[in-house]
Parts: structure tokens; sequence; C-alpha cells
């Protein structure tokens, strides 16, 4: 066919002009063009829409493939599948080609490429060495494919088995020697590789094989991984020419590689050596000649990820040094080791490297002091970080470089003190040191703010802000404030992408306002589901004091940060705070605009939606939620498929070693947390808006597919390890100013243990609640990928349908089993892994227990389906499920026991939650009445629906008692959010699991029955029928609670009359008007009452705006969320 | 005081602290995974003490057609967090493109495009021995002016390469 029809046929479909595509291949069907054509029209159909007919002609296309190949049809096809993200057709459609003809060298690479967006990598190592075989040319470039792809399946994460890793480690050896010499630095790269690997699959291969100890395992490893140090230092050596743009790197290489071999001595001098030789300072290789010269014993340092920290903690160290045996050595090393150091300061005097190592040695001699020697040296970190600051103050690093140092004397009153009173004499002299006019003047004020910016970020990590009194710390973030109002004019040259010299003294000023050096009580922390442990620090609700002190406290936090922003639009710290801030104070537009204003784009949904998210679901912005979730589920389909596309790359341009760290990078996304939790907030936006339609709730779950893996311990770990370093810089930033890192670290741990524990808990108690009712049947629907996605990770024979009488209650049980047992595990090590928890992730640490809630009830659902194998023995196909053990009797006082229990703990926390407001307000208002209304109802009902009854006789209180205000907003959220979808998930698991218990009379299960049998249906019939009275019942009574609750938001959806007021507020206001009425005043005292600009005028005008609209706007979406929730319960009742 | 190593394709998680600066565009993962697939040599990271990105370097090497002595690095992005900055870490990663362009490459020149208005990264270019070559009339969605700038490597013995144009050119003009 003419290339002119064919261009025009791919110009349409590039310019997306899909029906003038199908127009020209019509026409040139017509005109008897061949295949190419079809396959053209297939890739428009597809676009239009119409799949079915796409695939029925591509089928058509596919089979026209015949020699001599038509490479335009086989890209075509290609493009096609891979348009309709089905790549194994792409392989398929290659294959057929490269079987056609065998010795076109093109229709090879392109299989092997199509192999290759697959990650099939025993596959593309067939591939690779089917084509080493026919082009003997090209044979090592097809060898070191196949090399490649040994190693991928060979490392651990791999596809390999612990067994078959080390044998296809020692193949790819053989083949990369066969290959003869290396020729590229990314060739030698490959061999290092490789030649680590054999240490990795030893060391794998020694933790799961059956050594009678774990010493003689961690020796078998140890051993492995010195054998594998000594290859890489014979490739080394045997390769110097590769060296030579790469020296750095192998030099460290080298001293690592020596250390692994057990010198280590040889290890020290070879650090030391390069140290003293490398012009450039890095950091990095000072920190491992530290680590060698005074090794801390396995220690896991500050400088440690999180994901180090967790690697300490599942897998033995790698093998180190030993640790100074006596003093005398200690001496000597600890005197060389600074010997090296000021003499690297002496041949880089102006380098900051030296100067920080010196500190990073003292925190060494630190970690290996006796508790005697401790104070000593402690006072010696003190006088090096004093140092420290008086040599580097004025630039803006010197916080960051010092602050793992600074956060180590946190806990640490005296010396903590003794680096305060070294940084205020340094200000001191900076403040008389006399400065002439001009240009220096300005420089020397420049210095000396980015020195009190410095002073203030160190003095809040060293726990000074959290020591002092509320009133002192309103007077110090006062004073910071003025500093920065004075301090302004020195940007008034600054661009606007450049921030203001001044920044960083209005975020210490906000963050000292922040009580108790937590971003504040947040509002959505009261929006915890009752279902908490009897913890006091960890029922966020107790925390909740709303005194107008606080109110005002974190409103003025707002107010000095919208200053702030009005003169650095860039400073997206400022922004990301101030999204925190609005979110807690339950402003969500607010929040939603300053997040919009950080010009996020879609590769940054995955890594910072964790900022929005969260207070959208929590606030009632649904819709706004729902489209968050929606786009980062459509991003992570979109970064897959990149990966796919991108693959294979590192292959064509010879970069092999990229190709395991894109593999990396695959499993990065398939395993994100954030994937997970996205979909699981997805699926219960859905279950929120339309508690029926539980199919779709389920469709979104299945799109997790692999992640749905990481429900193993294990699996969660990993995840959490990936997920770790996320957070090391996003939750770091808006922390920065508290704590220890190590303590955010296990903070930010937690964080995602919890997430990762809620993810599992739901996902297993959906799954368990949707087991289909007829395998066979249900397989192709969602809830049949479902099923397939829970038993997935349960080993090769316990797949759904593995049994001729596997119905639900088989594998399903077991997974849902092995993920109670995970996620408590994982929710346990959580609560346990730090005492200190920050207040800012008791609300996920709470979500999860009610994941954790639901998924008890559904695991005891599941126990309920083995009723039916109890019902109808059959010998072959009973399985030895936990229910076996239990009668129906047993099984339903299970239940109740399991619901009475989670509701019991509801009704607690929901009196506990109230107590507070009980506290608050003055006697005899209407909120008084109400929060006692409320808690009678809470204590009331200790049975299995007391949180409904709560529900119930909250919204009678409420209808009864307008005006609202924003705590008042927060119960109803608190009800409408966490209890009633769990509630009612609880019911229909419940329902759900016991009309599965029971068969219909007269269908014979399995081929027993019998009299037992009989009897046992009845009473399972019984059970259920019994069930869904109750579920009716409650059914009702939840939508007319609902309902009521969302006739007592009406006034305030509709900007009724408490936020029309305004005026001085005084200390009791604060629960009759909306918070955002008392900003305006305490900001005019934050700013001296003096508006300094026209600037700061409007943006307080705009923000007391935003506050309103912000409230109603959260009011109007709860209230029709109620009214859909309402509807839709009365709707289950009537059924 | 930084550690300079590889950028890992994970590192697009990890930037956030280095890319929600105004100036620096953050890409798709499929331009990433271009880069670090095709030339990793080219692509590096700098991290602070704590292990907190501190800036990075992307950049590639090409030429422009079959001109033999077009052959040149060029530098994609190249960028530095507000922290990290005025400590010549941005002059530490340039040096490191160089180096590679030079050794690895042996290529002729380096070059670069800059926003016209942006005139703190000019003058740091400037310093760092780059000139203007040429000015490239709304290279940035139309609406903004681009200057080519190019700094000559020792291959380049005549510096032919860095002879700026005398006017000024379209995008459509570009190779």
């Amino acid at each position: 066919m003419s290339e002119r029809r064919l261009q025009g046929v791919y110009d349409a479909l590039d310019v997306g002009n899909y029906k003038q595509a199908l127009k020209l291949c019509d026409a040139a069907l017509k005109k008897g063009d061949g295949p190419i054509i079809e396959a053209l029209k297939a890739m428009a159909l597809q676009r239009t829409g119409k799949s079915a007919e796409a695939r029925a002609l591509a089928l058509d296309a596919r089979r026209a493939i015949s020699s001599p190949i038509d490479d335009g049809l086989i890209h075509a096809l290609s493009l096609f599948y891979r348009a309709a993200a089905d790549l194994p057709s792409v392989c398929e459609v290659c294959d057929e080609a490269f079987k056609c003809e065998p010795r076109n060298e093109v229709a090879g690479t392109q299989l092997f490429y199509a192999v290759v967006r697959l990650f099939d990598f025993p596959r593309q190592q067939t591939v690779a060495m089917r084509l080493q075989r026919a082009f003997p040319a090209r044979q090592r470039q097809f060898s070191l494919w196949g090399v490649t792809s040994l190693l991928l399946q060979a490392r651990p994460g791999g596809s390999a088995t612990s067994a078959l890793a080390p044998k296809l480690v020692q193949l790819a050896t053989m083949m990369l020697e066969k290959a003869g010499g290396l020729q590229t630095v990314a060739e030698l790269r490959l061999a290092i590789a490789v030649a680590q690997a054999h240490g990795e699959v030893a060391a794998e291969a020694a933790r799961v094989s059956a050594l009678d100890t774990r010493d003689a395992a961690l020796e078998a490893a140890r051993a492995a991984d010195a054998e594998s140090a000594r290859r890489v230092l014979a490739l080394l050596a045997a390769n110097p020419e590769l060296l030579t743009t790469i020296a750095a790197e192998a030099a460290e290489l080298e001293a690592t590689c020596v250390a692994r071999t057990g010198d280590a001595h040889r290890s020290i001098a070879l650090r030391e050596s390069s140290l003293l030789t490398c012009a450039d300072e890095n950091w990095d290789v000072l920190c491992r000649f530290l680590d060698a010269a005074l090794p801390t014993d396995g220690a896991v340092g500050e400088r440690a990820s999180a994901a180090e920290l967790l690697a300490v903690a599942n897998r033995p160290p790698p093998p180190r040094a030993p640790p100074p045996t006596d003093e005398a050595e200690y001496t000597e090393r600890s005197a060389r080791a600074l010997a090296v150091v000021d003499a690297l300061h002496a041949t880089q005097p102006r380098a900051r490297a030296p100067r920080l190592a010196r500190v990073a040695l003292c925190a060494k001699r630190l970690a290996l002091a006796s508790p005697d020697g401790a104070f000593a040296e402690r006072d010696a970190l003190a006088l090096e970080l004093g140092r420290y600051f008086a040599a580097y103050a004025g630039r803006a690093c010197c916080f960051e470089d010092a602050r793992p140092f600074l956060a180590s004397l946190y806990e640490h009153v005296d010396a903590a003190r003794a680096v305060c009173v070294s940084v205020e004499a340094c200000c001191a002299d900076a403040d008389t040191a006399p400065t002439d006019g001009g240009e220096a003047a300005t420089e020397a004020r420049r210095a000396r703010l980015q020195m009190q910016t410095c002073a203030a970020q160190w003095r809040a990590v060293l726990g000074v802000g959290a020591r002092l009194a509320p009133r002192e710390r309103a007077q110090l973030a006062v004073a910071l404030a003025r500093g920065y109002g004075e301090a302004l004019p020195l940007g008034d040259a600054c661009a606007k992408t450049e921030l203001q010299p001044a920044d960083g003294l209005l975020l210490c000023a906000a963050s000292l306002l922040q009580a108790d050096g937590c971003p504040l009580r947040p509002l959505a922390a009261l929006l915890a589901p009752s279902a908490l442990p009897a913890d006091g620090a960890a029922n966020s609700a107790a925390r909740w004091r709303a005194s107008a002190a606080e109110a005002r406290a974190a409103l003025g936090a707002a107010m000095a940060l919208e200053e702030g922003i009005v003169h650095s639009r860039a400073n997206f710290q400022m922004r990301l705070r101030l999204v925190a801030l609005y979110a807690a104070l339950g402003a969500a537009d607010a929040a939603r605009e300053h997040f919009e204003a950080l010009g996020t784009r879609r590769l940054q949904l995955e890594s910072l939606q964790y900022v929005i998210l969260p207070a959208q679901l929590a606030l009632g912005n649904e819709r706004e939620a729902a489209s968050a979730c929606a786009h980062t589920r459509a991003w992570y389909v979109e970064a897959e498929r990149d990966v796919s596309e991108s693959a294979p790359l590192p292959y064509q341009h010879g970069n092999y070693t990229q190709a395991l760290d894109f593999h990396s990078f695959r499993a990065r996304l398939l395993t994100s947390a954030w994937r997970v939790h996205s979909a699981l907030s997805a699926a219960l936006l859905i279950l929120a808006s339309a508690p029926t339609d539980v199919p779709a709730a389920v469709e979104t779950l299945a799109s997790l597919g692999l992640a749905a893996r990481a429900r193993s311990a294990g699996g969660v770990r990993a995840l959490i390890a990936s997920l770790s370093v996320n957070l090391d810089t996003a939750v770091f930033e808006s922390y920065s100013a508290r704590r220890a890192d190590a303590t955010m670290r296990c903070a930010a741990q937690q964080w995602l243990c919890a997430h990762c524990a809620y993810a599992i808990a739901l996902h297993a108690a959906l799954s368990a609640l949707l087991q289909p009712r007829d395998a066979a049947a249900d397989a192709a629907s969602p809830q049949g990928a479902l099923h397939a996605g829970v038993g997935a990770d349960s080993g090769p024979d316990s797949g759904p349908d593995s049994g001729p009488d596997s119905g639900p209650g088989g594998d399903a049980d077991v997974g849902v089993a092995q993920s109670l047992a995970a996620a408590e595990d994982e929710l346990g090590h959580a609560a346990g892994a730090a005492p200190t928890r920050p207040a800012h992730f008791a609300p996920s640490m709470a979500h999860s227990h009610v994941g954790l809630a639901a998924m008890r009830a559904a695991a005891t659902a599941a126990q309920l389906t083995h009723a039916r194998h109890w019902a109808a023995p059959s010998a072959d196909a009973a399985p030895a499920g936990v229910g076996d053990a239990l009668s129906a009797t047993e099984l339903l006082a299970e239940l109740r026991a399991r619901m009475g229990a989670w509701a019991d703990a509801a009704c607690t926390a929901c009196e506990r939650a109230r107590a507070p407001l009980n506290a608050g307000p003055p006697a005899g208002s209407s909120w008084a009445e109400l929060s006692a209304l409320a808690t009678d109802g809470g204590n009331e009902g200790a049975g299995e629906d007391a949180n409904l009854l709560t529900a119930d006789r909250f919204a009678d209180a409420l209808v009864c008692a307008p005006p609202l205000d924003a705590r008042a907003l927060c119960s109803l959220s608190e009800l409408a959010f966490v209890q009633l979808p769990a509630g009612c998930l609880l019911a229909h698991a419940a329902a759900a699991a016991l009309s599965r218990a029971a068969p219909k009379p007269g269908k014979k299960a399995g081929g027993g029955g019998g009299a037992a049998g009989t009897g046992a249906h009845e009473a399972a019939a019984q059970l259920g029928a019994s069930c869904r009275a109750a579920v009716r019942d409650a059914a009702v009574r939840v939508g007319e609670a609902t309902e009521g609750l969302a006739r007592a938001l009406a006034p305030l959806a509709a900007g009724g009359p408490a936020l029309a007021t305004g005026g001085e507020p005084g200390e009791g206001d604060c629960v009759q008007q909306p918070l955002a009425l008392h900003v305006l005043p305490f900001a005019d005292c934050l700013l001296d009452g003096t508006p300094r600009s026209a600037g700061a005028t409007a943006a307080r005008a705009a923000m007391a705006e935003r506050l309103r609209t912000s409230y109603m706007s959260s009011a109007s979406q709860l209230h029709q969320r109620l009214l859909a929730i309402g509807a839709a319960l009365r709707q289950v009742g009537r059924r | 005081m930084t550690t300079l190593r590889p950028f890992e394709a994970a590192d697009m998680f990890r930037f956030n602290n280095v890319n929600l600066d105004p100036l620096t565009e953050t890409y798709t993962v499929s331009f990433y995974l271009q880069y670090l697939g095709r030339w990793p040599e080219y692509c590096h990271m700098a991290l602070g003490p704590h292990g907190r990105p501190m800036g990075y370097v992307l950049g590639k090497s090409e030429s422009f057609g079959n001109q033999p002595e077009s052959w040149h690095g060029h530098v994609t992005a190249v960028t530095v967090a507000p922290e990290a900055r005025r400590l010549g870490l941005a002059t530490q990663l340039m040096d490191l493109l160089e180096y590679t362009s030079e050794h690895a490459d042996r290529c002729y020149f380096v070059d670069l495009f800059v926003r016209a208005s942006n005139k703190v990264a000019v003058d740091m270019y400037r310093k760092l021995g780059y000139s203007i070559y040429r000015q490239v009339i709304g290279y940035y969605s139309g609406e903004e002016d681009a200057f080519d700038m190019r700094k000559a490597l020792p291959r380049d013995v005549h510096r032919r390469s860095i002879v700026p144009l005398p006017e000024p050119v379209y995008p459509s003009d570009l190779d």
C-alpha cells in the first residue's frame, strides 16, 4: 500500500481525529489494502471505545503475520496492544514474527524488548540466549542481556527461589567470563553487581535454610559476603583502565570490600588515604571513615534512614570492624581519627566537612561512653556544636547540618542549655559588631539575620520552646514575628521566585505558637473513631481542649504565615505548614487553596498528597477527596505503564545495572502504601455515599492487584521500609522543629504501620464480606478478582479454586486469619515502638483500630462460614479451619462477644470524647445540655448497638439545640464519618456470613447431610434470619439518626446566624461562635495591632473570608452526605 | 559538604524539598526514566549530611544531525534546595557533568537553556564560564525567551562552538 495513505492514517491518529482515521482506513480496505490497515483501524476503534470490535480486527491482522515480515504491521499491532495495556499480546505478536523469520535480528530484539516490558525475567533470559545463539555477530551484547536477566531473577526480591538463586548467579558469572574482558564502565558495574549478588543470595539462602542456630546462619552469611567482597576487589584490580572516570566511587568500593573481607585496619587506612588525597569534601566518605575508626557495635546512628532502621531490625547487621576492646585502643583510635579530621581541616580550611566531622566524632564518643563518662562527652559535643555555630551560623545550611546532633541533646537539658549559651554569645557578639554603611552594612545585616534564624531553629530542636510556658512561648513568637517585620526590607530586591531572607524567623514563630510543640490540637483529631483503647495519649478526642487561647494561637500561626506568604509567594514550607494548620482547623477549602498554590505535578501525588487527602476525607470534602483518589489511582496506572515502556532502555543503551534500578522502582510503585491508601479511601467513599454499592467498592480494591500481596508481616515491613524514605522529606518538613530525628522516624514508621494495618484490615474485612457464593461462577467478577488477590500469596495450592469443594471459608479464611495476625502484629509493633506517640498521628492510629475492629468482625464472619462444612461434613473437603471446632451457638456467642467488645470500646471512647466538652462550656448552655444527652446515650447503650444509640440520641439532641458551632460540627463528623460506616460494615459482614452459612433447605452440600445436618441448617438459618432482622432494624434507626443529623446541620450549611456574629470574643465564646471569628483580634495582637502593609490587611480579610466559606462548604457537604447516608440506610432497612 | 551519588529512579519520590521551588520543573516518570536509562552517567544527586536531597543535575550527550563537531553535553536540569544555596553546590554538579562530557564522551562543548528573565541563573552560568550563544524567542511555552548558553571544552580547540549567533532564533530553528 502507498506510504502516503499510511501516513494519512497515522497523522489522523496522532492528532486524535479518529473519525478521519476510520474513514481513511475504510477507504484503503475497500481498495484492497492489507492487514496493516486493519491494525490501524483497530487502533482507531480502540480509541473510540469499541474495544471488542478492535480486538477482533487486530486478531484478523495478526493472522497475516508471515515471512517476509511486514515491519509496519508488527509495529502497528504492537502499538495497538500497548495502547490497550495488553503487553502479553505484544509478546505474542513479536514471537509469531520471530518464528516466521528466526534469522531476523530486528524481530528477535523486538521480542526481547516486549518480554522486558513484562518484567518476566526467566523468559527474557530465554530469549536473550536464543538471540545469542542465532546472531553470533552480536553474541557479546545478547550475552550481557542474559546476564542482566539472570541477575534480576536471582537478586533478593527477584523471581527465583533461594535455592535456585545461587545457581543463577553462578551461571551469570560464567557467562561474563565467557564474554571476555570488560570493555566499559557499565559492563564493570554489571560484573560488580553479579559479584555482589553472590554474597546476597548466599546470605539469603543461609537465612532461610534450616541451620541449627541463628549464629550459624549469620556466620554463613558473613562468609559468603566476604567471598563476594573478594570477587569485587579482584574485578577492581583487573580493570584499572575503567576506573579513571569513577575513581572516587571505586576507592570507596575498595575500602568497603576490604572491610567486608575482615581486614578492618587496612580499610581504615584506605579511607584515611582517600580522604587526605581527595580535593573535594565528601561527607559520606568522611562518615564511613569515622564509622570504620570508631564503630559503635552495630548501633544505628543518627544518619540512618528509616529504611536502614528497618533493615537493621529485620536483618543481621553487616560485618564491621570490632569496637575498641580496651581503653588504650579506644584512645588511640579516637586520637587517630581526630588527627585525620584536623589534617583535613588544615588542607581544606574553608570546608565545613572537617568541622562537622569534629562534631560527629564527639557524638560517636558519646555513643561509646560509659554512663559515668557520658556527661563529659556530652559537654564536649555541646562545645563543638557551639564552635560550629560560631563558624557557620551565617549560612542557611548550618541548621540542617547540625540538626541530628542537636536532636540527640533534646532530652539533656544541661547540654542543650550549654549549646544555647554559646549560641546567645555568638548572637550578642554579632549584634555589637560595628558595621559601616552601604553594601557591606546590608551584607552584615543579612548575615546577622541568618544567625538569628539559625539560633531560633537550633533552640527549637534543642527543645527550648517546648519547655517554655505557653505565655513565654507566645512572647518569644511575637518577638520573632517582630524581628521578621523589621527584616523585611532586606528582601526588597528579591525576585518573586526567591525566598525572603527573614522567612525562617516567621516559620519559627509559627512553630512556637503551636502548643506543646505539636502543630496544634487538631479538629481533625476529633474525627477519630470511638473504637480506641483506654489510652489517654491515643485518645485524640481527649486531646481537644478547645480553649480560646489554643484556637487563637493556631489561628495566629496561620495568620502570621499568611502574611509571610504575601511577601514570599514561593515559600513552600510556609504553604505546607498552612495546609496542615487549615486542615486541622477544619478549613478544608483554605487548605486546598494553599495545596494547589504549591503547583504540584502528578508525579508528586505519591509523595505529597498525604498533606491534603486525609483532611479532605475527614472534613467532608468528599467530591474533592474522590477526585484526588481517582487522580492518584490513575497516576499509578500511568506510572506503571511508563516503567514498562522505559524498561528496554537500559538494554538498548548498554546501561545494564539501570535495569535493576528500574525493577526496584517498579516494585516500589506496586507496593506503595499510598496506592493502597488511595484505593481504600476511594472504596470507603463509595460505601459512604452508597452503603449498598459494595461491588463498586470491591472493584476499586481489586485494582490493587499486587499491592494486596503486601498483607504478610514481611511484606508490610518491606512496604513500610520503601515508603519511609519518602517521609524523610515530607514528614520531616512539617515537623522540623520537633524532637529528635530518630523519634520522628519512629513516628513516621508508626504512621505508615497504622495506615498499612488500616489498609490490610479493611481489605481483609471486605474480602471476607464479599466471598463469592459460587467461586466458579464469580471467578470473572470483581469479587472473584479480589478473591484471587487475597489468595495470591498463600502458596501455589491455595487459590480460590484449589479444591473441589473449596467454597467460601477455605483459603480466604486462611488469608483473613493471616491478615488479622499480621495487622495485629504490625499495630502492636506500631503502638509499642515508641511510647511517645505524636498527637498528629493519633487519627491514623485510630483509623487502624477501626480497621482492626472491622477485621475482627470479618474474621468472625469468615469463621462462621465454616458452619456450612460443619453442617454438611465431607471427609475430603472440610477445611482445617478454626471454625471446625466451634458449634453454631459458640460461633454466635463469639460474634456477639466480638461485636459487643467493639461496641463497648466505642461507647467508652464516646463517653471520654464528650467529657472535655462537658467541662468546656459554661454550665447551663445549650451545648452542655447537648453533650449531656449524647453522653447519656453512650452510657445507656453498652451493648452491640451502643454506637447506633449514641448517634440516635445525639441526633435528637442536635435537632433541639441549635445553633451549632465548630465543635458540634466535629462531633457530627465523628459520628457520620467513622462510626456509621464501620457499624454498617460490621452488620453487613455478619448478615452476609450468616446467610452463606445457611444453605437452602433440601439442598445437599458436599454429599453430606443427614439429621445432624438438617438441624444445623435450621440453626444457621435461624441465626441468619435474626441477624438480618437486627441489621434491618439497625439500618432504619441509623438512617433516621443520620437524617436527624443532617437536619440539624442544615442551618450551618445555609450560613446560619452563628456565622454572622462577630465582635470581641470572651473566654467562653469559643463554643458559641465559629473559630474563624477569633483570629483577627489575636492576629492584631501578634503584630502589635498595626498592620504592616496593605498586603497584610488584605491577607487578614481574605483569611477571614476563606475560613467562613470553608466552614460553610464543609457544613454543606456534610449535610448532603448525611442525607444520602440516611436515605440509603433506610432503604437497606426496608428490604 | 555533600555526598554525590548517581540519581536513582526512586529519587523521584524524595526530591520535593528541591522541586517545590517555582523555577524547578517536575517532569513525568517516563521523562526521568528516559534519562536514567540512556544517560545515567549524566544524572547525579547531591545529599546533605543527613541524607536529605540538596540538589541534582540531569543531563545527556547528543549531537546535531551528522555534524561530528556538534557532539556536546547538555544540562537538562540543575537545581539546588533553598537551604543549600550559596554553597557552591551547583558549581560542583556542573563540574561533574562537564567532566563526564569531556572524559566519557569526548564532547566539544556543554550547553544549556535558561529563562532570559532568570538573571540569578544567567549570572551564575557566566561565572562558570558559559556565554550566550543565541537567544531563542518564545522557547518557554511561547511566553518567554531562553538563552542558549555554551561553554567550550578542551576538544574544541578553536572554540568555534561558542561563537554567538548575531540574531535570535525561534524554537523551530533549533536542531
